[in-house]
């Protein structure tokens, strides 16, 4: 199953030396990417094993904890970046059809949605910091016990803190914070390919940035699709 | 050999550019190769330091040389450094990245700028990791441990924690690469059962780094992150496991042992082929028996945790398939030991390197065995066994394949041949100064010395003596084989392209050294791996 | 291989349409899980629904919007392998904390209340 030597004779400004043909320029980097993709899945789920691990292990914290969470928000969120998916998914769309302007309007939208998302985790970050519920760097077991309290659904009468809370709240900000990062990391890449853009970079044949970016973004999405019933819902 | 004395300077890769910025934003894989080499071995010569001091302190019972914290850090240092920069990335880094893309035929990796930012991360990590002994160094052994490295430990941990997650990417990206290179671009005619048996090897290599490292990297980070912010993740007292912590862990180490070991295998193919003067017994089943490593390598972790409180209905399934993973690995030595039978048999240095690995690779492989017996295991964990055992396969294997590599691919990759008398001699020595070093700790092991403890009773201080000794020689070999290597680049006179009358696209079409591009005229694959009787290998470039 | 005409273009790329109802898919199954975890289940019950209907979120996401649809099938062996080997570690893992800590190990004190 090797790959032939392209027959075109022409050789396109942006194929690579190293490579025989455009086509298996683009195949070759597909392949990359997902493999980055892949090594990607497993990072994260260390985490989620980790998570899973200390839910066994302690199911009232994990359920206080959870309860403690504002599931508007978290709800939004996951709205929001559902969204910011489609207009990806959209930009990806446009490329293909040589729209220049509508990539741009399409990036444009996922970045404010992105934004969005930002300032409501901000706003979630600021209420634990505010109540005391940051393991390790701001962390008070009366103020946390308070705030579980408050946000219990349970009838029965929660007198102490449930063992393994600050693991929960450890998690959180781990997992939601290396999620956080990737999507800083998004959002550079994003403005770079929209710099790229308006220079012209770009056509209706040759987009890959655009298409791979696409992958990076909703992948980013998925791990939130899984954050979100994992920490919220619980 | 030919005389090229009065031929025009032909182009290769070593001097096209000279200029120092030429080899460091280079993007020929072959001068990433080199790069990858030089770092190496610097690397090598501090874990071998850290390694050679301890050894005097182990000589004899009493702490005489080191003080406690002092020798906590050497071997710590010395795990580090020899696991993470040196046994995983020294063949894919080096050979690999050199030879993958000549064997296939290609002009290059698949991501050529990808791979030179790989070196540049490892070389990042490194710096971290060097920084931090620098700084004092760090004592919870290569393994991190929870929750003394995350809680407890008063050195480093953060920073040499840190530098060993930048070098996992080194490692990820590289296995990345020579996936997507080896899957499309091989040149015409190279067919999946035509590679030869190193790109089956390193093939199988890159799975395990792109599966497996990811998860390393998570877990250093939550370490990381349990120092720098306080987070509780593994600390006992708000609850953490250190079960857990062992588990996320040895979930991508033990893989990590076969991400060592199996490029080597792939050089112990090549070499044997070539120095039998026939193609691999049972091509197809060494090839796929390290698909086979990678895989079920991934499922049998927990034999690290046997004396770890891991329940014993885990501790039994991670002990069978242990036993099932040394199948393929048997199968490799049984097909390497058939290739030998009725072959012409030529004892140049590698192939006293890829013998020598036979052997010594079987005594580590199966002692394992012995450590995987849950019964055995509960009296042998944490002792010397275990420390034999792993030097073993790590160094009586993977060290001696690494060199027998270097040995073999050193006249391809400079275009100078290396003296083999002196070759044979270093070969020689490193094998009786090992066997003098590791053999000995096999039985301290088994009278019940535990490891990473240098005060130690007085019975066991014979066979530590003479692990000592052993070590002495043994640093006498590598000396000679690293003087030996480099003095030949002293040499004026070039080797020819096929000086060992090798099989494979980078013995026959390209040159010693290589051009830049490798192959100038497209490369076209009409032969089968390892065809001996082909007339073509004895022609003259 | 196409759901319908009108879903995909002459490429065989999803096209506007199909995108928008996979959308309109993701949405209602958000809403779901909300509502999912408002009714009881048991704590194993719970967490197995909610997972699931995330991993149905994420295959939309993944056949869809990343193109895995239109891709060559390796693309598809490393998606499916890459979670195949997650499930090794969270299956072995969480195996030997339940045969540690589940109900009939006498350790204490994290009995699985399942």
């Amino acid at each position: 199953m090797s790959n032939t030597s392209s027959t075109s004779t022409e050789h396109k400004p942006y194929q690579q030396h190293h490579f025989d043909s455009m086509h298996q320029q683009t195949q070759s980097t597909l392949l990359g990417i997902w493999l980055f993709m892949a090594q990607e899945i497993l990072f994260f789920g260390g985490l989620f094993t980790a998570y899973t691990v200390y839910r066994i292990l302690y199911p009232t914290a994990w359920h206080l904890g959870a309860a403690s969470q504002n599931l508007w928000l978290g709800t939004l969120n996951t709205v929001v970046l559902i969204g910011s998916s489609v207009t990806i998914v959209m930009a990806v769309h446009a490329a293909r059809h040589n729209q220049r302007m509508q990539v741009m309007k399409w990036f444009a939208l996922t970045l404010i949605l992105g934004s969005v998302f930002f300032g409501v985790k901000a706003m979630e970050y600021g209420t634990k910091w505010d109540h005391h519920m940051v393991p390790g760097l701001r962390w008070d077991d009366g103020h946390a016990l308070h705030t579980i309290r408050e946000h219990a659904h349970s009838d029965t009468e929660i007198t102490e803190l449930p063992p393994g809370i600050q693991l929960y709240y450890s998690l959180y900000f781990v997992m939601t914070g290396m999620h956080a990062l990737h999507m800083v990391i998004g959002f550079g890449l994003a403005i770079w390919i929209m710099i790229k853009n308006a220079r012209g970079c770009f056509n209706a044949e040759y987009y890959p940035h655009v298409e791979y970016f696409g992958l990076y973004w909703h992948f980013v999405d998925i791990v939130w699709i899984f954050l979100f019933p994992l920490l919220y819902l619980v | 050999m030919n005389s090229k004395e009065n031929e025009p300077k032909k182009l290769t890769y070593l001097n096209a550019g000279h200029t120092v910025k030429s080899w460091l934003l280079s993007v020929d894989h072959k001068r990433v190769g080199i790069l990858y080499l030089a770092a190496m071995t610097v690397f090598f010569l501090i874990g071998g330091v850290a390694a050679g001091l301890f050894r005097l302190e182990l000589a004899t019972a009493n702490p005489d040389v080191l003080d406690n914290d002092t020798y906590n850090k050497l071997f710590t240092m010395h795990g580090i450094i020899m696991v993470f920069f040196f046994l995983i990335p020294a063949v894919p880094g080096v050979l690999g990245n050199f030879l993958v893309p000549l064997m296939i035929g290609a002009k290059d990796v698949a991501f050529p700028r990808l791979n030179l930012a790989s070196w540049y991360i490892y070389m990042t990590g490194g710096m971290c990791t060097l920084a931090a002994i620098l700084l004092g160094g760090v004592d919870t052994g290569w393994t991190f441990y929870t929750p003394y490295s995350s809680v407890y430990a008063d050195t480093h941990v953060i920073l040499a924690g840190t530098g060993v997650f930048i070098t996992g990417f080194s490692s990820i990206l590289t296995g990345l690469n020579f996936i997507v290179t080896i899957h499309k671009m091989r040149a015409p005619g190279m067919r999946w059962l035509r590679l030869p048996l190193f790109i089956w090897a390193q093939y199988a290599t890159s799975i395990i780094n792109v599966l497996g490292t990811p998860v390393l990297a998570i877990t250093l980070l939550l370490v990381v992150f349990e120092r720098a912010f306080g987070f509780g993740i593994f600390d006992p007292q708000r609850g953490g496991d250190p079960v857990l912590y062992q588990h996320l862990f040895w979930f991508y180490s033990h893989p990590a042992v076969y991400i060592m070991i199996l490029p080597g295998f792939g050089v112990i193919s090549e070499v044997i082929a070539c120095f039998t003067r026939k193609r691999i017994y049972g091509y197809e089943f060494v090839a796929f028996s390290s698909l086979a490593i990678a895989a079920i390598g991934f499922f049998v972790w927990g034999h690290h945790m046997f004396t770890s409180s891991q329940s014993e209905y885990a501790a039994l399934i991670f002990s069978v398939l242990t036993y099932l993973v040394g199948i393929p690995t048997a199968i490799k030595i049984f097909n390497w030991t058939a290739t030998l039978y009725k072959g012409s048999v030529e004892l140049t240095a590698p192939m006293l390197y890829a013998l020598g690995f036979i052997g010594l690779f079987m005594i580590g492989g199966l002692t394992g065995i012995f450590l995987a017996t849950m019964s055995i295991n509960v009296h042998l964990h944490d002792t010397y066994f275990v420390v034999a055992h792993f030097h073993y396969v790590m160094v009586g294997g993977m060290m001696m394949a690494w060199l027998s590599g270097m040995h073999f691919w050193w006249p391809k990759m400079f275009g100078k041949m290396y003296n083999e008398f002196w070759a044979r001699v270093g070969a020689v020595i490193i094998f009786f100064g090992f066997n003098f070093t590791f053999f000995p700790q096999f039985i301290a092991g088994y009278m019940g010395m535990p490891r990473r403890y240098h005060v130690y009773d007085i019975a066991y201080q014979p066979f530590q003596m003479l692990s000592t000794v052993g070590a002495f020689f043994m640093g006498i070999g590598l000396l000679i084989s690293f003087v030996t290597l480099m003095s030949s680049l002293l040499k004026k006179e070039n080797c020819g392209r096929n000086p060992w009358k090798a099989t494979g696209l980078e013995w026959n079409k390209a040159d010693s050294p290589p051009d830049p591009h490798n192959y100038p005229e497209p490369v076209v694959v009409d032969v089968e791996a390892y065809d001996y009787t082909d007339e073509r290998i004895y022609q003259d470039a | 291989m196409s759901i319908n005409t009108e879903l995909t273009d002459d490429l065989n790329h999803t096209s506007v349409k199909g995108y928008m109802m996979v959308f309109g898919a993701l949405l209602v199954l958000t809403l779901l899980t909300v509502l999912m975890s408002k009714i009881h289940f048991g704590l194993l019950g719970n967490a197995v629904i909610a997972v699931l209907i995330a991993a149905a979120k994420a295959s939309l996401v993944i056949y869809f919007f990343m193109h895995v649809r239109e891709s060559p099938r390796i693309i598809g062996f490393i998606v499916l392998g890459s979670f195949a080997w997650l499930a090794i570690l969270l299956l072995f893992t969480i195996a030997d904390f339940h045969a540690m800590y589940g109900e009939g190990s006498t350790s204490l004190p994290h009995a699985m209340p399942w």
